[in-house]
This record gives structure tokens, C-alpha cells and sequence, in this order.
């Protein structure tokens, strides 16, 4: 059996515990071994990485599906991206299949043409028996929006390239301004907004949150909703079975959030600047 | 939904657009620009979705452009406070909006 701790280092915590005086070679070994071990075991989600590493046969022929549906679609694809709950989860729950598609190359200016380009890869896509939500960039565009988009850095925290290369910076460097642009996503919903809306909504301001607290991590965003409103109430917004008073209470936080946030991220300097390590 | 209803959405995602658009444009921090810029891009074609669904008149239009040139100055003074422009300009950006949008 693998020991992360060891006998005698867990005899040390156990004396620790219970109030026994430690020795100083104790003492030693409870703040320069035990100490730092717990600190980096408290970083590790095992679960969510034992999920992505199992092995599933499915992901092989999923993701070479979706390159040759994309490969005979489009020019100068530089790289293809999956990323969302698909990765996440290891292909074992998901709803669509989240596709980052990188050109070489601008590949369009008109924005209706991508469009309908993305919509008919969807649809060769869906008749294979895949739902992707599929996004296009030239490469130059996602590599210079990535350290000021809080939804790209999110979105390509837990990705795989399943074709071709990209380097995705590894600093990022928000300002006040980044996600206060995001933030103001979060007003747009009110009264009549469906559930689903004001789920992504509260999941934009908990986004912010996490970045302002320089956080990047999928697994933390979806539990921080879980944590504040239990998971019954949040898998109700997120599939449109909200009550008006669910979705009432879900709009005021949004309210008070918004406000405080923005108030938080204009009037103090600190925020200036927020640079993220992305190692 | 109902175009009352409706009306106020291309209102909100309007202001939206043009604050975003606004401040891509003044911000003293160009490294953010391509950013802003893609989520003007991103609201603008939010409004659209909504927009396309009704066929809007006169009134309509005055409607949307009234309220959408006193929301975007609120919001600007309010949020971002930081940003420094020419007032003409918010007018200016309403209508080109509503010109893209083809109201």
C-alpha cells in the first residue's frame, strides 16, 4: 500500500492531537514534512482526477469522430479543443460535447457565414450521434483574448487538444476592467429570464469570485453554486424546473452580488491587476 | 414571451453592446481590447436573436433608442466611472446599433 503519511509522522499527529508535549526533532518533522504535505494534499481534487484518468473506450472514437467532422469542414485548422463537462467527466456525463475549433488563419469576417458553418458541422455532427457546441478562433485572436477572457481561461483550464498543437499562455493577466465586463453578463437576466438563464447567470458571478480570489478551477465553480444553494435547487435552475420563488431567491443574490462585486472591483486598486499562474 | 416584454431585452442587451463598445474603445488598457471587443460581438448578436423575432415601427424604435441612450450613460457613470468619452458619442453608437440591427 502507498503511504502518503507515514507510520511515524502519523504518531506525531496523533500526539499533536491530543495535546502531548513534542519533541524538537518532532516538532521539526511536523512543520517541515507534515505540514507542507497536508498543504499540497488539500490542493488535489483526487476525485475529479481519478474521474479524467480512468480509462474509457468511448473517448477514442468520440474524439476521432469529431476530427474528421471538423478536418472536412474547415481550412487550416491549426487545433482542435474539447473542453466542458465532456472532459471533465471523462465522456461519462455531459450534455454536449464543448469543441474549440483554432484556424491557422481568420477564417471569415462575416459572422453570418461562420455561423451557418458551425451549424452545419453541428448538424453532420448530430446525425453521427454527437451534440457539440462548437466555437471558432484564428489562432492569433483566442491566443490574444485567452489572458483577459475569463470564460476562455475557464473553459481551457480542463481541455484536451485532441488534434494539432496550440500553446495556451501560461500567465494570465486580468484587469478590473475583464471581469467587470463579465460581471455585467449577470444583469441581463430578470423576472422573466428562464431558470437555465439565471443558473449561467449566478455561475458568471461565481466565476468572477473564483478569479478575483485567483482561482481557476471547474470542479469549484460548479460545487460553490452547490454549497450556497444545495443541489437540488441548483440542478432545478440548470434544467429549467426552477419555482418563480427559487428563481426569485437566485435574482437577488444576483442583485447583491453584481452590485457588490462591481462596487468591490471599480473602488479598490488592488484589482488592478490580477495576475494568475496557470502552471 | 410577448413583444413588450421583448422590447425591454433588446433594450438590455443593447446597452450592453454599446457600453462594451464604448469602453473597448477608451479603456487606458489596450492589452484588454481584443477581448471587449469579442464579447461586443458576442451581445450584439445576443440583441439580434431577440431583435429578428418582431417586426418593430416607428415608436418602437424611438422607444429603444431613448432608453437605450439614458441606460448606457447610467451604466457608464455608474461602472465605470474610470472610462472617459465624448457624451455625443453615446448617440452616436445607439443609432449605428440600431442601424446594424436593422430595426
Amino acid at each position: 500500500m502507498v503511504q502518503i503519511i507515514t507510520t511515524r509522522e502519523n504518531e506525531i499527529i496523533e500526539k499533536k492531537i491530543k495535546g502531548i508535549s513534542l519533541s524538537q526533532n518532532e516538532s521539526n518533522i511536523l512543520s517541515k514534512t507534515v505540514r507542507p504535505k497536508l498543504i499540497e494534499i488539500k490542493k488535489i481534487n483526487a476525485e475529479s482526477i481519478l474521474n479524467k484518468i480512468e480509462y474509457n473506450q468511448k473517448s477514442k472514437s468520440i474524439e476521432d469522430k469529431i476530427k474528421k467532422i471538423v478536418l472536412e469542414n474547415i481550412d487550416g485548422v491549426k487545433a482542435i479543443i474539447v473542453c466542458g463537462s465532456a472532459i471533465q467527466t471523462n465522456y461519462k456525463e455531459y450534455n454536449d460535447i464543448d469543441v474549440i475549433v483554432v484556424t491557422k488563419k481568420i477564417l471569415t469576417e462575416n459572422k453570418m457565414e461562420k455561423k451557418r458553418l458551425i451549424w452545419k458541422i453541428e448538424d453532420i455532427a448530430k446525425k453521427e450521434g454527437l451534440i457539440l457546441d462548437i466555437q471558432i478562433y484564428a489562432e492569433e485572436s483566442i491566443l490574444l483574448q485567452y489572458p483577459h477572457s475569463p470564460s476562455l481561461i475557464y473553459q481551457l483550464k480542463d481541455s484536451k487538444v485532441i488534434y494539432g498543437k496550440i500553446k495556451i499562455p501560461n500567465e494570465i493577466n486580468l484587469s478590473s476592467m475583464d471581469l467587470r465586463m463579465k460581471l455585467d453578463w449577470s444583469d441581463i437576466v430578470d423576472a422573466y429570464s428562464t431558470s437555465n438563464e439565471i443558473y449561467h447567470a449566478l455561475r458568471n458571478i461565481m466565476l468572477v469570485l473564483l478569479l478575483m480570489n485567483k482561482r481557476v478551477d471547474n470542479y469549484e465553480l460548479s460545487n460553490g453554486l452547490i454549497n450556497l444553494f444545495g443541489a437540488d435547487f441548483v440542478s432545478r435552475l440548470k434544467n429549467n424546473k426552477a419555482s418563480k420563488g427559487e428563481r426569485k431567491i437566485a435574482l437577488n443574490y444576483i442583485r447583491n452580488m453584481s452590485y457588490y462585486l462591481s462596487d468591490e472591483l471599480r473602488t479598490d486598486k488592488k484589482w488592478g491587476k490580477i495576475e494568475i499562474s496557470n502552471q | 414571451m410577448g413583444k413588450n416584454r421583448d422590447i425591454k431585452s433588446v433594450v438590455v442587451l443593447l446597452v450592453n453592446t454599446v457600453v462594451h463598445e464604448i469602453v473597448a474603445k477608451h479603456t487606458n488598457r489596450p492589452e484588454s481590447k481584443p477581448f471587449l471587443e469579442a464579447e461586443v460581438v458576442e451581445y450584439r448578436s445576443q440583441t439580434e436573436k431577440v431583435a429578428e423575432m418582431y417586426n418593430w415601427n416607428q415608436a418602437d424604435r424611438n422607444y429603444i433608442k431613448e432608453e437605450a441612450i439614458k441606460d448606457v450613460n447610467k451604466v457608464l457613470f455608474s461602472k465605470y466611472p474610470d472610462v472617459s468619452f465624448p457624451l455625443k458619442e453615446v448617440e452616436d453608437c445607439v443609432d449605428e446599433e440600431i442601424k446594424k440591427l436593422k430595426l
